[in-house]
């Protein structure tokens, strides 16, 4: 079958012109990922049967379209996602075998709304990771080149948006989890704001910095997306109850009066990243945007803030995991795992929790102060996503504080909670995909799928596609 | 850092290749953070969560209960009726 459909729009727009079904759309999905998946490794779990089963019964509610925003929409859940009678391993071959109850609120929110599940996606272990390598079930592959790291941790649902294996994937973003693979495989990546999609049912990493979001490959359908996924859930305490705005009812032709603020600590060691964020600032100029260079103070102590936080959130959550209640015992830990329970234990015990934990938590604050400084006079900051390239597989195995480095440019946006999209800008002289991220003040989602909607207009990088 | 009062504390059975291993990698890491202690933070206090809630509770509603008498619940007496 010819694929007519691009976006989620299109494919609405054929289910009610008749034009295709959801399960020659499924069908169309489906063989792609048994042709592609044994290269890239993005799936752990392919849900063909339900998924089939899904669409047949809405081929029979066709008349129905208009009233589920996600009719048919076939996607896949990173597989942090908590899902009833199919298994979530997190990654981790503690839980190869563990079969959860019930439905994450996020996966609840999307099947309500039509999608049609896939199958769940690879990741770094308990999403400990900035590559895809730390995953038990093998690394995933680069769809732009399968040498290379697509990022992490939400590695396979960043390679399977890029090899149009789904139309869209979930992931979580504790420190650039969605952005970074957005970034390496040329996709958006949004990151919502801490608490503005509820956390229920989805394996912890660090709760005081875990953001629920998702993959597209292009800004409208993230909108869509957040329309369903977004809102206040009486099972998350820290969802806010703030109203869900109309996130794909967009507005601006232009950027006239946005200012965006360019913080001049975000800077790329690449010359290729260095230049396409550059060209893609001027773009944003060019489209009517004012631009004003800004400091974030804090922004090197953050990296150091968040290698203490989140080890110490790490071992807190993941003590949970005793062999006792479910999964394999400890010992079946990988290595990237081990590591951050140690740190955080360490870090949390008695003697040493002033001077690492408590002090985290005042640089912090710090952090949180430098944000809402800058955008008291600029409305969005534009800044690289990573400091450069994906690199080969294998490369940095060896070394975790050199990985730990790749966060860097994320992890500030994670621990003053704001909302951030990673958006493609470009490609490197290697054919490898370059994104730069938009960060917003809290809430203000909104805006920034404007904005990357308006510079993506203008740019096209969405409509490359790899050749695998 | 003593990775094998760590390991105990954590509850990780740790070979003693991978000792040796995570000891130093860590040891890595806890330099890098370091850096913190730098920060001048003296007159600042401590963010924990970033919600902008604050004590977020659900109503405090007892649905299913045995007959209510006068503001108390009624069960029957275990001590005997006398």
């Amino acid at each position: 079958m010819t694929k007519g459909w691009t976006d989620i729009a299109l494919l609405l727009e054929g289910y009610r012109a008749g034009k295709f079904k959801p399960s020659q759309v499924t069908e169309y999905y489906l063989e792609r990922i048994k042709k592609y998946n044994p290269i890239l490794n993005a799936f752990i779990t392919v849900t063909e049967v339900e998924a089939m089963q899904k669409a047949q019964e809405l081929d029979a509610q066709m008349d129905k379209v208009g009233s589920y925003p996600l009719f048919g929409v076939p996607v896949a859940f990173k597989d942090l996602f908590q899902t009833a009678g199919i298994r979530t391993t997190a990654g981790s071959k503690v839980l190869e075998n563990y079969i959860g109850q019930y439905d994450s609120t996020a996966v609840q929110r999307y099947l309500d709304a039509g999608a049609i599940m896939l199958g769940k996606l690879n990741c770094d272990a308990w999403a400990h990771g900035s590559s895809g390598e730390n995953s038990d079930f093998g690394p995933t592959k680069n769809p732009w080149n399968t040498e290379y790291v697509p990022g992490g941790s939400s590695s396979g649902s960043a390679a399977a948006v890029a090899a149009d294996l789904c139309l869209v994937a979930s992931g979580t973003d504790t420190g650039g989890s969605i952005r970074c693979p957005a970034d390496y495989c040329g996709v958006i990546g949004l990151k919502p704001t801490y608490g503005r999609v509820s956390r229920y049912g989805i394996i912890a990493m660090a709760s005081s910095l875990d953001s629920i979001g998702h993959m597209t490959q292009n800004a409208a359908d993230a909108a869509r997306v957040l329309e369903v996924t977004a809102g206040f859930d009486a099972h998350d305490a820290t969802t806010s109850s703030k109203p869900v705005d109309k996130y794909a009812a967009f507005a601006k032709k232009n950027l006239q009066g946005i200012r965006v603020g360019v913080p001049k600590e975000y800077v790329s060691t690449d010359p290729d990243v260095t230049k396409l964020t550059a060209a893609a600032i001027n773009k944003l100029q060019q489209l009517g945007a004012q631009i004003k260079q800004v400091s974030l103070p804090h922004t090197a102590a953050a990296l150091a803030d968040y290698y203490i936080i989140q080890p110490a959130e790490v071992s807190s959550n993941l003590a949970r995991y005793d062999g006792i209640r479910f999964g394999h015992d400890r010992s079946a830990f990988g290595a990237e795992a081990k590591r951050r329970i140690m740190l955080g234990t360490y870090t949390l015990s008695a003697g040493y929790y002033d001077a690492y934990y408590k002090t985290a938590q005042k640089v912090r604050t710090l952090i949180v102060d430098d944000f809402s400084q800058v955008f008291r006079n600029v409305d969005v900051l534009a800044a690289p996503v990573t400091p450069h390239l994906p690199f080969k597989i294998g490369e940095k195995v060896a070394d975790p504080l050199s990985l730990y480095l790749e966060d860097v440019l994320a992890v500030p946006v994670n621990l003053a909670g704001l909302p951030a999209i990673s958006v493609p800008c470009g490609f490197s002289q290697s054919k490898l995909p370059v994104g730069f991220q938009l960060i917003g003040p809290k809430f203000c989602e909104k805006l920034l799928f404007e904005v990357a909607r308006v510079y993506e207009q203008s740019t096209s990088w969405h409509e490359h596609h790899p050749t695998l | 850092m003593d990775v094998k009062q760590v390991a105990k504390l954590a509850n990780l059975p740790l070979t003693s290749a991978e000792e040796k291993k995570y000891g130093s990698q860590l040891e890595k890491v806890l330099d890098y953070v370091q850096q913190l202690q730098k920060v001048d933070t003296s007159k600042v206090i401590e963010t924990s969560q970033v919600t902008e809630t604050k004590n977020v509770l659900r109503g405090d509603v007892v649905t299913a209960c045995p007959p209510l008498l006068q503001g108390y619940i009624k069960v029957k007496a275990i001590f005997g009726n006398d």
